[in-house]
Protein backbone atom coordinates (compact mmCIF):
# COMPACT_ATOMS: atom_id res chain seq x y z
CA UNK A 1 0.00 0.00 0.00
CA UNK A 2 2.80 2.46 1.26
CA UNK A 3 4.59 1.47 -2.37
CA UNK A 4 1.30 2.15 -4.02
CA UNK A 5 1.03 5.56 -2.67
CA UNK A 6 4.31 6.64 -3.12
CA UNK A 7 4.09 5.50 -6.89
CA UNK A 8 1.09 8.33 -7.17
CA UNK A 9 2.48 11.23 -5.30
CA UNK A 10 5.53 10.29 -7.45
CA UNK A 11 3.21 10.23 -10.62
CA UNK A 12 1.74 13.29 -9.64
CA UNK A 13 4.68 15.26 -8.66
CA UNK A 14 6.21 14.20 -12.20
CA UNK A 15 3.21 15.52 -14.24
CA UNK A 16 2.86 18.69 -12.13
CA UNK A 17 6.64 19.31 -12.97
CA UNK A 18 5.66 18.86 -16.63
CA UNK A 19 2.66 20.91 -16.99
CA UNK A 20 3.68 23.47 -14.52
CA UNK A 21 6.63 25.44 -17.12
CA UNK A 22 3.37 25.31 -19.65
CA UNK A 23 0.72 26.57 -17.00
CA UNK A 24 3.37 29.66 -16.46
CA UNK A 25 3.80 30.25 -19.83
CA UNK A 26 0.20 30.79 -20.63
CA UNK A 27 -0.22 33.53 -17.88
CA UNK A 28 -2.06 36.47 -19.19
CA UNK A 29 -0.30 39.94 -20.19
CA UNK A 30 -3.21 41.45 -18.53
CA UNK A 31 -2.64 39.63 -15.64
CA UNK A 32 1.20 40.51 -15.75
CA UNK A 33 -0.01 44.18 -16.23
CA UNK A 34 -2.61 44.33 -13.36
CA UNK A 35 -0.40 42.69 -11.30
CA UNK A 36 2.60 44.68 -11.96
CA UNK A 37 0.35 47.90 -11.40
CA UNK A 38 -0.87 46.98 -8.11
CA UNK A 39 3.15 45.67 -7.03
CA UNK A 40 3.98 49.53 -8.41
CA UNK A 41 1.24 51.14 -6.57
CA UNK A 42 2.14 49.61 -3.46
CA UNK A 43 5.47 51.35 -3.48
CA UNK A 44 4.35 54.57 -4.44
CA UNK A 45 4.34 56.89 -1.42
CA UNK A 46 0.96 58.98 -1.92
CA UNK A 47 0.49 59.40 1.63
CA UNK A 48 0.99 63.58 1.12
CA UNK A 49 -1.49 63.53 -1.61
CA UNK A 50 -3.66 61.62 0.21
CA UNK A 51 -3.65 64.12 3.01
CA UNK A 52 -3.86 67.04 1.13
CA UNK A 53 -6.85 65.17 -1.02
CA UNK A 54 -8.42 64.86 2.90
CA UNK A 55 -7.73 67.91 4.22
CA UNK A 56 -9.52 70.09 1.13
CA UNK A 57 -12.38 67.30 0.58
CA UNK A 58 -11.93 66.94 -2.83
CA UNK A 59 -15.43 65.70 -4.29
CA UNK A 60 -15.29 62.63 -6.10
CA UNK A 61 -12.00 61.85 -4.69
CA UNK A 62 -11.72 59.21 -2.31
CA UNK A 63 -8.50 57.94 -1.45
CA UNK A 64 -5.69 58.41 -4.44
CA UNK A 65 -4.12 54.76 -4.87
CA UNK A 66 -8.51 53.57 -5.38
CA UNK A 67 -8.73 56.29 -7.60
CA UNK A 68 -6.56 55.52 -9.62
CA UNK A 69 -7.09 51.94 -9.82
CA UNK A 70 -10.68 52.62 -10.56
CA UNK A 71 -9.71 55.19 -13.35
CA UNK A 72 -6.94 52.10 -14.80
CA UNK A 73 -9.73 49.50 -13.98
CA UNK A 74 -11.91 51.25 -16.62
CA UNK A 75 -14.76 51.58 -12.98
CA UNK A 76 -14.35 55.67 -12.96
CA UNK A 77 -16.91 57.41 -14.82
CA UNK A 78 -15.67 60.61 -14.35
CA UNK A 79 -17.80 63.20 -12.35
CA UNK A 80 -21.52 61.95 -10.97
CA UNK A 81 -24.11 63.31 -11.43
CA UNK A 82 -24.42 63.84 -7.42
CA UNK A 83 -21.08 65.51 -7.49
CA UNK A 84 -22.36 68.01 -10.26
CA UNK A 85 -25.41 68.42 -8.76
CA UNK A 86 -23.63 69.34 -5.13
CA UNK A 87 -21.34 71.88 -7.41
CA UNK A 88 -24.17 73.70 -8.90
CA UNK A 89 -25.71 73.71 -5.71
CA UNK A 90 -22.42 75.25 -4.27
CA UNK A 91 -22.33 77.99 -6.46
CA UNK A 92 -26.40 78.76 -6.49
CA UNK A 93 -25.68 78.58 -2.60
CA UNK A 94 -23.41 81.48 -2.77
CA UNK A 95 -24.93 83.72 -5.04
CA UNK A 96 -28.37 83.09 -3.22
CA UNK A 97 -26.05 84.04 0.33
CA UNK A 98 -24.60 87.43 -0.91
CA UNK A 99 -28.20 88.19 -2.72
CA UNK A 100 -29.70 90.08 0.69
CA UNK A 101 -26.90 92.43 0.37
CA UNK A 102 -27.11 93.05 -3.07
CA UNK A 103 -30.74 93.93 -2.56
CA UNK A 104 -29.55 96.24 0.85
CA UNK A 105 -27.06 97.89 -1.48
CA UNK A 106 -29.93 98.52 -3.87
CA UNK A 107 -32.34 99.83 -0.58
CA UNK A 108 -29.61 102.01 0.74
CA UNK A 109 -28.99 103.57 -3.03
CA UNK A 110 -32.62 103.86 -3.30
CA UNK A 111 -33.05 105.91 -0.10
CA UNK A 112 -30.22 107.95 -0.74
CA UNK A 113 -31.74 109.03 -4.13
CA UNK A 114 -35.02 110.23 -2.44
CA UNK A 115 -32.90 112.65 0.22
CA UNK A 116 -30.97 113.86 -2.44
CA UNK A 117 -33.80 114.69 -4.56
CA UNK A 118 -35.01 117.04 -1.81
CA UNK A 119 -31.44 118.68 -2.00
CA UNK A 120 -32.80 121.40 -4.17
CA UNK A 121 -36.16 122.09 -2.34
CA UNK A 122 -35.00 122.00 1.63
CA UNK A 123 -31.34 120.32 1.94
CA UNK A 124 -28.36 122.54 1.18
CA UNK A 125 -24.79 120.64 -0.75
CA UNK A 126 -23.08 119.79 2.73
CA UNK A 127 -26.22 118.11 3.16
CA UNK A 128 -26.63 116.35 0.26
CA UNK A 129 -22.87 115.27 0.81
CA UNK A 130 -23.48 114.17 4.55
CA UNK A 131 -25.94 112.08 2.84
CA UNK A 132 -23.96 110.95 0.09
CA UNK A 133 -21.03 110.11 2.60
CA UNK A 134 -23.42 107.92 4.74
CA UNK A 135 -24.95 105.97 1.70
CA UNK A 136 -21.50 105.36 1.12
CA UNK A 137 -20.29 104.04 4.24
CA UNK A 138 -23.06 101.89 4.23
CA UNK A 139 -22.67 100.46 1.05
CA UNK A 140 -18.67 99.78 1.66
CA UNK A 141 -19.80 98.26 4.46
CA UNK A 142 -21.78 95.83 2.82
CA UNK A 143 -19.73 95.00 -0.21
CA UNK A 144 -16.14 95.15 0.93
CA UNK A 145 -16.64 91.87 3.80
CA UNK A 146 -17.82 90.21 0.41
CA UNK A 147 -15.02 91.20 -1.37
CA UNK A 148 -12.45 90.60 1.07
CA UNK A 149 -13.78 86.96 1.22
CA UNK A 150 -13.05 86.48 -2.42
CA UNK A 151 -9.43 87.74 -2.30
CA UNK A 152 -9.38 84.95 0.74
CA UNK A 153 -10.49 82.60 -1.19
CA UNK A 154 -8.40 83.00 -4.39
CA UNK A 155 -5.43 83.39 -2.04
CA UNK A 156 -6.64 80.21 -0.31
CA UNK A 157 -6.85 77.95 -3.81
CA UNK A 158 -3.34 79.74 -5.19
CA UNK A 159 -1.47 78.93 -2.27
CA UNK A 160 -3.78 75.27 -2.20
CA UNK A 161 -2.21 74.83 -5.79
CA UNK A 162 1.31 75.66 -4.90
CA UNK A 163 1.03 73.49 -2.59
CA UNK A 164 -0.54 70.93 -4.93
CA UNK A 165 2.59 71.04 -6.93
CA UNK A 166 4.74 70.76 -4.26
CA UNK A 167 3.26 67.36 -3.45
CA UNK A 168 3.04 66.28 -7.22
CA UNK A 169 5.32 67.44 -8.90
CA UNK A 170 8.62 64.81 -7.87
CA UNK A 171 6.05 61.98 -7.94
CA UNK A 172 5.28 63.00 -11.64
CA UNK A 173 9.11 63.95 -12.72
CA UNK A 174 9.69 59.86 -11.05
CA UNK A 175 7.43 58.53 -13.55
CA UNK A 176 9.01 60.31 -16.29
CA UNK A 177 12.31 59.18 -15.51
CA UNK A 178 10.99 55.62 -15.42
CA UNK A 179 9.83 56.37 -19.16
CA UNK A 180 13.17 57.25 -19.82
CA UNK A 181 12.02 60.74 -20.91
CA UNK A 182 15.66 62.66 -19.16
CA UNK A 183 15.56 65.47 -21.94
CA UNK A 184 11.35 66.04 -20.91
CA UNK A 185 12.69 65.98 -16.81
CA UNK A 186 15.84 68.27 -18.00
CA UNK A 187 12.94 70.76 -19.18
CA UNK A 188 10.09 70.21 -17.16
CA UNK A 189 12.18 70.29 -13.93
CA UNK A 190 13.34 74.16 -13.99
CA UNK A 191 10.03 74.97 -15.69
CA UNK A 192 7.74 73.61 -12.76
CA UNK A 193 10.31 75.29 -10.03
CA UNK A 194 9.55 78.85 -11.83
CA UNK A 195 5.56 77.87 -11.76
CA UNK A 196 5.29 77.12 -8.26
CA UNK A 197 7.85 79.06 -7.11
CA UNK A 198 8.32 82.59 -9.19
CA UNK A 199 4.90 82.64 -10.51
CA UNK A 200 2.95 82.42 -7.03
CA UNK A 201 5.78 84.42 -5.43
CA UNK A 202 4.84 87.26 -8.08
CA UNK A 203 1.00 86.69 -7.38
CA UNK A 204 1.42 86.40 -3.92
CA UNK A 205 3.62 89.62 -3.38
CA UNK A 206 2.21 91.78 -6.61
CA UNK A 207 -0.61 90.64 -7.97
CA UNK A 208 -2.85 90.22 -4.44
CA UNK A 209 -1.30 94.05 -3.44
CA UNK A 210 -2.23 95.51 -6.56
CA UNK A 211 -5.48 94.20 -6.49
CA UNK A 212 -6.01 95.84 -3.03
CA UNK A 213 -4.66 98.95 -3.99
CA UNK A 214 -7.33 98.94 -7.17
CA UNK A 215 -9.94 97.94 -4.35
CA UNK A 216 -8.62 101.07 -2.46
CA UNK A 217 -8.44 103.57 -4.73
CA UNK A 218 -11.88 102.69 -6.12
CA UNK A 219 -13.39 103.40 -2.50
CA UNK A 220 -11.29 106.62 -2.17
CA UNK A 221 -11.47 107.90 -5.39
CA UNK A 222 -15.48 107.77 -5.77
CA UNK A 223 -15.61 108.83 -1.53
CA UNK A 224 -15.14 112.59 -3.04
CA UNK A 225 -16.13 114.66 -6.29
CA UNK A 226 -13.19 116.61 -5.70
CA UNK A 227 -10.67 113.88 -5.59
CA UNK A 228 -10.94 111.99 -8.98
CA UNK A 229 -8.59 108.77 -8.92
CA UNK A 230 -10.19 106.82 -11.41
CA UNK A 231 -7.37 107.42 -13.78
CA UNK A 232 -4.90 105.80 -11.45
CA UNK A 233 -6.91 103.17 -10.33
CA UNK A 234 -7.73 102.45 -14.09
CA UNK A 235 -3.50 102.23 -14.32
CA UNK A 236 -3.14 100.29 -11.43
CA UNK A 237 -5.70 97.61 -13.00
CA UNK A 238 -3.70 97.94 -16.23
CA UNK A 239 -0.36 97.07 -14.46
CA UNK A 240 -1.53 93.97 -12.73
CA UNK A 241 -3.40 92.62 -16.19
CA UNK A 242 -0.48 93.69 -18.34
CA UNK A 243 1.96 91.64 -15.88
CA UNK A 244 -0.61 88.58 -15.35
CA UNK A 245 -1.14 88.33 -19.45
CA UNK A 246 2.79 88.47 -19.92
CA UNK A 247 3.82 86.21 -16.98
CA UNK A 248 1.11 83.56 -17.92
CA UNK A 249 1.76 84.19 -21.78
CA UNK A 250 5.70 83.52 -21.69
CA UNK A 251 5.20 80.64 -19.38
CA UNK A 252 2.66 78.82 -22.02
CA UNK A 253 4.91 79.90 -24.76
CA UNK A 254 8.34 78.14 -23.12
CA UNK A 255 6.36 75.44 -21.57
CA UNK A 256 4.72 74.28 -24.56
CA UNK A 257 7.63 74.86 -27.08
CA UNK A 258 9.95 73.59 -24.96
CA UNK A 259 8.00 70.56 -23.67
CA UNK A 260 7.07 69.56 -27.17
CA UNK A 261 10.44 69.36 -28.24
CA UNK A 262 11.64 67.27 -24.93
CA UNK A 263 8.75 64.93 -25.24
CA UNK A 264 9.52 64.25 -29.03
CA UNK A 265 13.03 63.45 -28.75
CA UNK A 266 12.11 61.59 -25.70
CA UNK A 267 10.11 59.46 -27.41
CA UNK A 268 12.08 58.91 -30.53
CA UNK A 269 15.01 57.83 -28.21
CA UNK A 270 13.17 55.37 -26.68
CA UNK A 271 11.41 53.59 -29.63
CA UNK A 272 14.89 53.67 -30.89
CA UNK A 273 16.31 51.95 -27.58
CA UNK A 274 12.83 49.75 -28.12
CA UNK A 275 13.49 49.48 -31.96
CA UNK A 276 17.19 48.05 -31.17
CA UNK A 277 15.66 45.61 -28.07
CA UNK A 278 12.97 43.66 -30.20
CA UNK A 279 12.89 44.79 -34.09
CA UNK A 280 14.09 41.75 -35.64
CA UNK A 281 13.10 38.79 -32.84
CA UNK A 282 10.97 36.29 -34.64
CA UNK A 283 8.35 35.73 -31.92
CA UNK A 284 4.93 35.10 -32.87
CA UNK A 285 2.41 37.20 -31.77
CA UNK A 286 4.67 39.34 -30.79
CA UNK A 287 4.20 38.50 -27.14
CA UNK A 288 8.10 38.64 -26.04
CA UNK A 289 7.99 42.31 -26.83
CA UNK A 290 4.41 42.92 -25.06
CA UNK A 291 6.22 41.12 -21.99
CA UNK A 292 9.38 42.72 -21.71
CA UNK A 293 7.25 46.08 -21.57
CA UNK A 294 4.51 44.84 -19.13
CA UNK A 295 6.35 47.05 -16.38
CA UNK A 296 7.06 50.18 -18.04
CA UNK A 297 3.10 50.46 -19.59
CA UNK A 298 1.59 49.76 -15.87
CA UNK A 299 4.06 52.27 -14.66
CA UNK A 300 2.58 54.79 -17.48
CA UNK A 301 -0.91 53.33 -16.87
CA UNK A 302 -0.53 54.65 -13.00
CA UNK A 303 1.07 58.20 -14.65
CA UNK A 304 -1.43 59.07 -16.82
CA UNK A 305 -4.26 58.01 -14.25
CA UNK A 306 -2.25 60.03 -11.64
CA UNK A 307 -2.43 63.10 -14.05
CA UNK A 308 -6.33 62.52 -14.38
CA UNK A 309 -6.78 62.73 -10.66
CA UNK A 310 -4.16 65.65 -10.62
CA UNK A 311 -6.42 67.64 -12.60
CA UNK A 312 -9.55 66.69 -10.97
CA UNK A 313 -7.96 67.91 -7.51
CA UNK A 314 -6.99 71.08 -9.62
CA UNK A 315 -10.71 71.58 -11.26
CA UNK A 316 -12.45 71.36 -7.37
CA UNK A 317 -9.62 73.64 -6.01
CA UNK A 318 -9.60 76.49 -8.94
CA UNK A 319 -13.21 76.42 -10.37
CA UNK A 320 -15.38 76.77 -8.00
CA UNK A 321 -14.12 80.57 -6.08
CA UNK A 322 -13.63 81.23 -9.48
CA UNK A 323 -16.93 81.16 -10.55
CA UNK A 324 -18.41 82.34 -7.26
CA UNK A 325 -16.12 85.38 -7.61
CA UNK A 326 -17.16 85.73 -11.42
CA UNK A 327 -21.26 85.48 -9.89
CA UNK A 328 -20.22 87.62 -7.39
CA UNK A 329 -18.55 90.34 -9.77
CA UNK A 330 -21.12 89.68 -12.39
CA UNK A 331 -24.01 90.52 -9.41
CA UNK A 332 -22.28 93.64 -8.68
CA UNK A 333 -22.22 94.62 -12.26
CA UNK A 334 -25.85 94.05 -12.25
CA UNK A 335 -26.45 95.58 -9.12
CA UNK A 336 -24.40 98.74 -10.25
CA UNK A 337 -26.89 98.64 -13.24
CA UNK A 338 -30.20 98.66 -11.43
CA UNK A 339 -28.80 101.65 -9.06
CA UNK A 340 -27.49 104.15 -12.01
CA UNK A 341 -31.05 105.51 -12.30
CA UNK A 342 -31.00 107.00 -9.24
CA UNK A 343 -28.00 106.63 -7.23
CA UNK A 344 -25.14 109.25 -7.03
CA UNK A 345 -22.87 108.68 -9.90
CA UNK A 346 -19.85 107.91 -7.70
CA UNK A 347 -22.06 105.01 -5.66
CA UNK A 348 -22.35 103.44 -9.20
CA UNK A 349 -18.62 104.01 -10.42
CA UNK A 350 -18.36 102.29 -6.98
CA UNK A 351 -19.74 98.90 -7.74
CA UNK A 352 -18.43 99.09 -11.17
CA UNK A 353 -15.09 99.14 -10.36
CA UNK A 354 -15.51 96.79 -7.92
CA UNK A 355 -17.09 94.48 -9.96
CA UNK A 356 -13.94 94.63 -12.78
CA UNK A 357 -11.46 94.72 -9.79
CA UNK A 358 -12.63 91.27 -9.27
CA UNK A 359 -12.26 90.21 -12.83
CA UNK A 360 -8.52 90.58 -11.89
CA UNK A 361 -8.89 87.53 -8.97
CA UNK A 362 -10.57 85.16 -11.63
CA UNK A 363 -8.13 86.43 -14.12
CA UNK A 364 -5.30 84.83 -11.75
CA UNK A 365 -7.14 81.89 -10.52
CA UNK A 366 -7.86 80.08 -14.51
CA UNK A 367 -4.71 81.42 -15.71
CA UNK A 368 -2.58 79.69 -12.99
CA UNK A 369 -5.11 76.50 -13.43
CA UNK A 370 -4.44 76.49 -17.09
CA UNK A 371 -0.96 76.69 -16.44
CA UNK A 372 -0.81 73.31 -14.02
CA UNK A 373 -3.04 71.49 -16.81
CA UNK A 374 -0.20 71.86 -19.50
CA UNK A 375 2.27 71.32 -17.53
CA UNK A 376 0.20 67.95 -16.14
CA UNK A 377 -0.44 66.89 -19.83
CA UNK A 378 2.96 67.57 -20.69
CA UNK A 379 4.08 65.29 -18.29
CA UNK A 380 1.17 62.70 -19.73
CA UNK A 381 2.42 62.97 -22.96
CA UNK A 382 5.63 62.36 -21.99
CA UNK A 383 6.62 58.84 -22.44
CA UNK A 384 3.67 57.70 -23.89
CA UNK A 385 4.56 58.86 -27.47
CA UNK A 386 7.85 56.56 -26.79
CA UNK A 387 6.44 52.97 -25.95
CA UNK A 388 3.07 53.07 -27.89
CA UNK B 1 5.86 100.86 2.44
CA UNK B 2 2.97 100.45 0.02
CA UNK B 3 0.47 99.98 2.66
CA UNK B 4 1.30 102.68 4.31
CA UNK B 5 1.13 104.73 0.92
CA UNK B 6 -2.44 103.56 0.40
CA UNK B 7 -3.53 104.50 4.17
CA UNK B 8 -1.82 107.95 3.94
CA UNK B 9 -3.63 108.34 0.56
CA UNK B 10 -6.84 107.02 2.03
CA UNK B 11 -6.47 109.44 5.38
CA UNK B 12 -5.69 112.44 2.78
CA UNK B 13 -8.88 111.78 1.16
CA UNK B 14 -11.31 111.57 3.78
CA UNK B 15 -9.73 114.44 5.51
CA UNK B 16 -10.65 116.28 2.51
CA UNK B 17 -13.68 115.04 2.56
CA UNK B 18 -14.98 115.77 6.09
CA UNK B 19 -13.66 119.25 5.26
CA UNK B 20 -15.47 119.84 2.26
CA UNK B 21 -18.68 118.99 4.61
CA UNK B 22 -17.69 120.93 7.64
CA UNK B 23 -16.87 124.36 5.69
CA UNK B 24 -19.27 126.74 4.62
CA UNK B 25 -19.96 126.80 0.99
CA UNK B 26 -17.47 130.37 -0.16
CA UNK B 27 -14.42 131.41 -1.25
CA UNK B 28 -12.31 129.49 1.61
CA UNK B 29 -13.91 126.15 0.52
CA UNK B 30 -12.62 126.84 -2.96
CA UNK B 31 -8.56 127.04 -1.74
CA UNK B 32 -9.38 124.95 1.39
CA UNK B 33 -10.28 122.17 -1.85
CA UNK B 34 -7.40 123.19 -3.94
CA UNK B 35 -4.92 122.67 -1.03
CA UNK B 36 -6.79 119.39 -0.06
CA UNK B 37 -5.91 118.49 -4.45
CA UNK B 38 -1.96 119.61 -3.79
CA UNK B 39 -1.68 117.67 -0.97
CA UNK B 40 -3.36 114.46 -2.16
CA UNK B 41 -1.22 114.65 -5.49
CA UNK B 42 1.78 114.96 -2.82
CA UNK B 43 0.93 111.85 -1.26
CA UNK B 44 0.43 110.03 -4.63
CA UNK B 45 3.49 110.82 -5.61
CA UNK B 46 5.18 110.20 -2.27
CA UNK B 47 6.98 106.96 -2.79
CA UNK B 48 8.33 108.05 -6.36
CA UNK B 49 11.67 109.75 -4.59
CA UNK B 50 11.73 105.94 -2.57
CA UNK B 51 11.48 103.97 -5.85
CA UNK B 52 14.44 105.84 -7.40
CA UNK B 53 16.44 106.09 -4.83
CA UNK B 54 18.27 102.28 -5.62
CA UNK B 55 19.93 102.09 -2.72
CA UNK B 56 16.70 101.63 -0.70
CA UNK B 57 15.13 99.27 -3.08
CA UNK B 58 16.65 96.17 -2.42
CA UNK B 59 17.00 94.26 -5.81
CA UNK B 60 19.36 91.47 -4.67
CA UNK B 61 16.54 90.07 -2.46
CA UNK B 62 17.19 86.30 -2.88
CA UNK B 63 14.38 84.09 -3.66
CA UNK B 64 14.53 80.92 -1.97
CA UNK B 65 13.72 78.08 -5.30
CA UNK B 66 12.22 75.03 -4.42
CA UNK B 67 13.78 72.22 -6.94
CA UNK B 68 12.32 69.60 -7.60
CA UNK B 69 13.85 66.15 -8.26
CA UNK B 70 12.24 63.14 -8.78
CA UNK B 71 12.13 60.19 -5.81
CA UNK B 72 15.62 58.30 -6.83
CA UNK B 73 14.25 55.42 -4.35
CA UNK B 74 10.92 54.69 -6.04
CA UNK B 75 12.66 54.82 -9.53
CA UNK B 76 15.40 52.32 -8.38
CA UNK B 77 12.24 50.09 -7.59
CA UNK B 78 10.52 50.14 -10.68
CA UNK B 79 13.91 49.45 -12.78
CA UNK B 80 14.29 46.75 -10.28
CA UNK B 81 10.82 45.08 -11.17
CA UNK B 82 11.75 45.73 -14.55
CA UNK B 83 14.89 43.81 -15.16
CA UNK B 84 13.27 40.76 -13.04
CA UNK B 85 10.17 40.63 -15.81
CA UNK B 86 13.28 40.73 -18.38
CA UNK B 87 15.36 38.09 -16.78
CA UNK B 88 11.65 36.13 -16.35
CA UNK B 89 10.01 36.28 -19.58
CA UNK B 90 14.05 35.90 -21.23
CA UNK B 91 13.58 32.58 -19.00
CA UNK B 92 10.28 31.54 -20.43
CA UNK B 93 11.73 32.05 -24.06
CA UNK B 94 14.80 30.01 -23.67
CA UNK B 95 12.95 27.56 -21.93
CA UNK B 96 10.35 26.98 -24.83
CA UNK B 97 12.88 27.14 -27.18
CA UNK B 98 15.41 24.76 -25.55
CA UNK B 99 13.54 22.81 -23.65
CA UNK B 100 15.66 22.69 -20.87
CA UNK B 101 15.15 24.62 -17.57
CA UNK B 102 17.09 27.12 -16.81
CA UNK B 103 17.17 30.21 -14.60
CA UNK B 104 18.64 33.60 -16.08
CA UNK B 105 20.40 36.53 -13.97
CA UNK B 106 20.66 40.19 -15.48
CA UNK B 107 23.49 42.20 -14.76
CA UNK B 108 22.72 46.01 -15.78
CA UNK B 109 24.53 49.28 -14.47
CA UNK B 110 21.95 52.18 -15.07
CA UNK B 111 20.10 50.20 -17.53
CA UNK B 112 22.59 49.37 -19.80
CA UNK B 113 23.60 45.26 -20.44
CA UNK B 114 26.58 44.09 -18.81
CA UNK B 115 26.27 40.06 -18.88
CA UNK B 116 23.64 37.78 -18.87
CA UNK B 117 24.04 34.70 -16.81
CA UNK B 118 21.88 31.57 -17.98
CA UNK B 119 22.54 28.79 -15.48
CA UNK B 120 21.52 25.37 -17.01
CA UNK B 121 23.20 23.88 -13.15
CA UNK B 122 19.30 22.18 -12.86
CA UNK B 123 19.42 20.03 -15.74
CA UNK B 124 21.65 16.70 -16.19
CA UNK B 125 23.81 18.39 -18.64
CA UNK B 126 27.20 18.70 -17.41
CA UNK B 127 30.39 21.18 -18.57
CA UNK B 128 32.39 18.77 -19.99
CA UNK B 129 29.29 17.63 -22.46
CA UNK B 130 28.53 19.77 -25.35
CA UNK B 131 25.99 21.98 -25.98
CA UNK B 132 26.10 23.15 -29.16
CA UNK B 133 22.46 23.67 -30.04
CA UNK B 134 21.29 25.05 -26.45
CA UNK B 135 24.65 27.50 -26.89
CA UNK B 136 23.72 28.45 -29.89
CA UNK B 137 19.89 29.20 -29.67
CA UNK B 138 20.30 30.75 -26.47
CA UNK B 139 23.04 33.33 -27.91
CA UNK B 140 20.95 33.89 -30.71
CA UNK B 141 17.80 34.96 -28.97
CA UNK B 142 19.70 36.89 -26.19
CA UNK B 143 22.58 38.57 -28.70
CA UNK B 144 19.37 39.81 -30.87
CA UNK B 145 17.32 40.99 -27.89
CA UNK B 146 19.55 42.50 -25.52
CA UNK B 147 21.69 43.42 -28.06
CA UNK B 148 24.65 42.66 -26.87
CA UNK B 149 27.89 40.23 -27.72
CA UNK B 150 28.17 36.71 -27.51
CA UNK B 151 30.90 37.55 -24.88
CA UNK B 152 28.59 39.08 -22.73
CA UNK B 153 26.69 35.64 -22.23
CA UNK B 154 27.70 33.49 -19.12
CA UNK B 155 26.75 29.71 -19.18
CA UNK B 156 26.63 27.69 -15.96
CA UNK B 157 26.39 23.68 -16.63
CA UNK B 158 25.99 21.51 -13.71
CA UNK B 159 29.69 20.24 -12.14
Amino acid sequence: MKRFLFAILFMFCFFATLIAPTAYAEENTEEQLEESVYDQLDELDLSELEQFANEYDIDGISGIKQTIERIIGGEFGGLSSESVSDFFKSVLNDFFGFLPALISVIVICLLGGILRSGKSNFLNNSTGEVVHFVCYIAILLIILGYTFEMLNKSKSAVYGLQNLMNISFPILLSFISIAGGTTTISVCSPLMSILSNLIIIVIGSVIFPLFLAVIVLSVVGNLSANVNLNKLKSSVQSISGWLLGIMFGLFTAVLTGYGLIGTSIDGLSVKAAKFALSGYVPIIGGYLSSGFDVVLAGSLLIKNSLGAVLLIIMFSLIVLPALKILLFSLALKLTAGIVSTVSDARETELLSSLSSALKLLVAVLLGLGFLFFIVVILVISAGNAGVM
Amino acid sequence: MFSAWLLSLVGIVVIGVLADIILPDGEMSKYVKGIMAVFTVFVIVSPLPNLLNAGSVDINTSVDFKDYDYDAEYVEYITELRRLSYEKTAKREIESKTGFACEVTINETEGVVEKIIVDFSKTVMFENEKHIFIIETTAEYLTTYFKINSEQIEFVWKQ
